[in-house]
């Protein structure tokens, strides 16, 4: 996997394909066998300097193990590399490892600090240049304060994993002030800080059907008519998102769209399926942009 | 009983309290009993709000079948006109085109079950007349006919839609109503297993494509 991979070029099936081509070329590099060396060295001159045998046994055994962890997490993160950058590619995306969205909407703006992994930048389909797309894993996290014994404080983050893919839907700002797919969530969960729609003023939404009704909760922008919604959601779209097998769930606000699904999303198949269900969602919402706009003329 | 609070005492005097009736264990049989009344009354309503609640939704989505169903009506008569101007002398599908609009649009008021044949009759017929414009390629090249059959195609993929949303709520409701021990209120309350909606439709004939736009 050192050749640069070309539009068209599937190239690894998901983030851990490669990994043990990657691992096997770590440990037979020359970094590898001198980080090997000098750590025995160093095990064995310590074992020495503490005159203990134990230190002479278990010093060496500790180097390798901490060497081979260290070239595991090397190699992971060389084959997600490959992975990843194959996958832009091959989609004409480019691929940037980190990267902040603007909080456009409540997902996007969710916890206290958020960022995007493997970020991915390009048309949403092949035929339509002009939607641009992002693709991306996205982490929120949530800070917790404590106090210890001492009074000091410890601050830890309790991170919530979404992968997801952005479109730009300017045209349907203002027929659309705010549509919330989510996935439905139990008595619980709606309580817990995961729940990123919970406190704010939106308007929750029955549609006719109970498989849907058993996996999404839809809420809405008070001032969004619900007509309007219920034309959004005609029945095909209904069952599609019923049947769907990731569960897509979107939100849309000011313009911006976005469909997730919960957890880090590392391999093809799910990704292009990802992509997929974005660009039926983006149809939809261009289908019935376009149906107001010639009903208006 | 010297623990009883004053206002109490006033009240019932200390040997006809239900302590002192009924004994300890009888007292505690009476709160479980009571705890175990308590809980099926709960569960019973809740069953009933949900029972209530599919078969809502039943009613809604066979509202949504109706409308998509209406609006395939609404494009037979310009599918016909269409056809006609150019094929004259197929007047017999066109006449049975109209003929099974008309049964359909008659059967408006009836169930699934009933709906569902004369709907797949004027299917079978829909696909004749297309079949028919198929052997006039003028016909099959005009803007018209290409936008109806654009249109026949799309009303179509939401009938299959709401079929589906139709379908499943008809599937769960009757579920519910089977299963014990959800049978015993669905009994008592009188809730009807429904009929599931059973039509042909071309789309489904169709190669498929993510489309419902």
């Amino acid at each position: 996997m050192t050749g640069t991979p070309s539009p068209g070029d599937l190239g690894p099936a998901n983030a851990d394909a490669t990994r043990a081509l990657r691992l096997k070329e770590i440990t037979h590099g020359r970094v590898f066998g001198y980080a090997l060396g000098l750590g025995m060295l160093g095990a064995l001159a310590a074992a020495i300097l503490a005159e203990s045998l134990i230190v002479a046994v278990a010093g060496p055994v500790a180097v390798v193990v901490a060497v081979l962890a260290i070239a595991f997490a090397v190699a992971d993160r060389r084959a997600a590399q490959d992975f990843f950058s194959a996958f832009a590619a091959s989609h004409g995306f480019t691929y940037l490892r980190r990267y902040e969205l603007m909080t456009f909407t409540p997902l996007l703006g969710a916890g206290d600090r958020r960022h995007c992994d493997r970020y991915m930048e390009g048309p949403l389909s092949a035929e339509r240049h002009e939607v641009r797309c992002s693709l991306a894993n996205y982490t929120f996290e949530v800070k917790h304060e404590s106090r210890d014994a001492d009074g000091d404080v410890d601050t830890t983050w309790d991170p919530h994993h979404f992968t997801i893919c952005t479109a730009d839907l300017e045209a349907g700002m203002g027929l659309y002030p705010g549509v919330f797919l989510a996935p439905r969530r139990g008595f619980i969960s709606k309580m817990g800080e995961g729940n990123w729609l919970r406190g704010r003023n939106f308007r929750k939404v029955e549609l006719e059907s109970s498989q849907f009704a058993e996996r999404y909760d839809l809420f809405i922008d008070p001032a969004l008519d619900e007509l309007r919604l219920r034309e959004l959601f005609s029945p095909s779209f209904i069952a599609w998102l019923s049947g769907h097998p990731i569960e897509p769930c979107f939100e849309y606000k000011a313009g911006m769209l976005v469909v997730y699904v919960s957890g880090h999303t590392e391999d093809g198949g799910h990704l292009q399926w990802l992509l997929d269900a974005s660009r039926d969602i983006v149809k939809r919402f261009e289908a019935e942009i376009g149906e107001e706009s010639r009903s208006a003329a | 009983m010297d623990h009883q609070p004053h206002f109490k005492r006033h009240l019932v005097p200390a040997d006809t309290q239900p302590d002192a009736l009924l004994g300890d264990s009888a007292v505690t049989a009476l709160y479980v009993i009571g705890a175990v009344v308590s809980l099926v009354a709960a569960w019973a309503i809740a069953t009933f709000n949900t029972l209530v609640r599919a078969r809502n939704r039943v009613d809604e989505s066979w509202s949504g079948v109706d409308v998509q169903l209406k609006r395939r009506h609404d494009l037979v008569p310009n599918l016909v006109a269409a056809v006609e101007g150019y094929a004259r002398h197929e007047s017999g599908t066109l006449e049975a085109a109209t003929q099974a609009r008309a049964q359909a649009r008659a059967a408006g008021a009836g169930g699934p079950a009933s709906r569902g044949a004369v709907e797949s009759a004027l299917s079978g017929v829909l696909s004749q007349v297309r079949a028919v414009a198929e052997r006039y390629p003028e016909l099959a090249a005009s803007n018209n006919f290409r936008q109806l059959q654009l249109q026949l195609a799309e009303v179509e993929d939401e009938i299959q839609g709401a079929r589906n949303i139709f379908n499943s709520n008809v599937e769960f409701l009757n579920t519910k109503i089977q299963s014990f021990p959800n049978s015993l209120v669905a009994g008592l309350a009188s809730f009807r297993e429904r009929d599931f909606f059973e039509v042909d439709l071309p789309a489904e004939r169709r190669p498929r494509e993510v489309s419902f736009a």
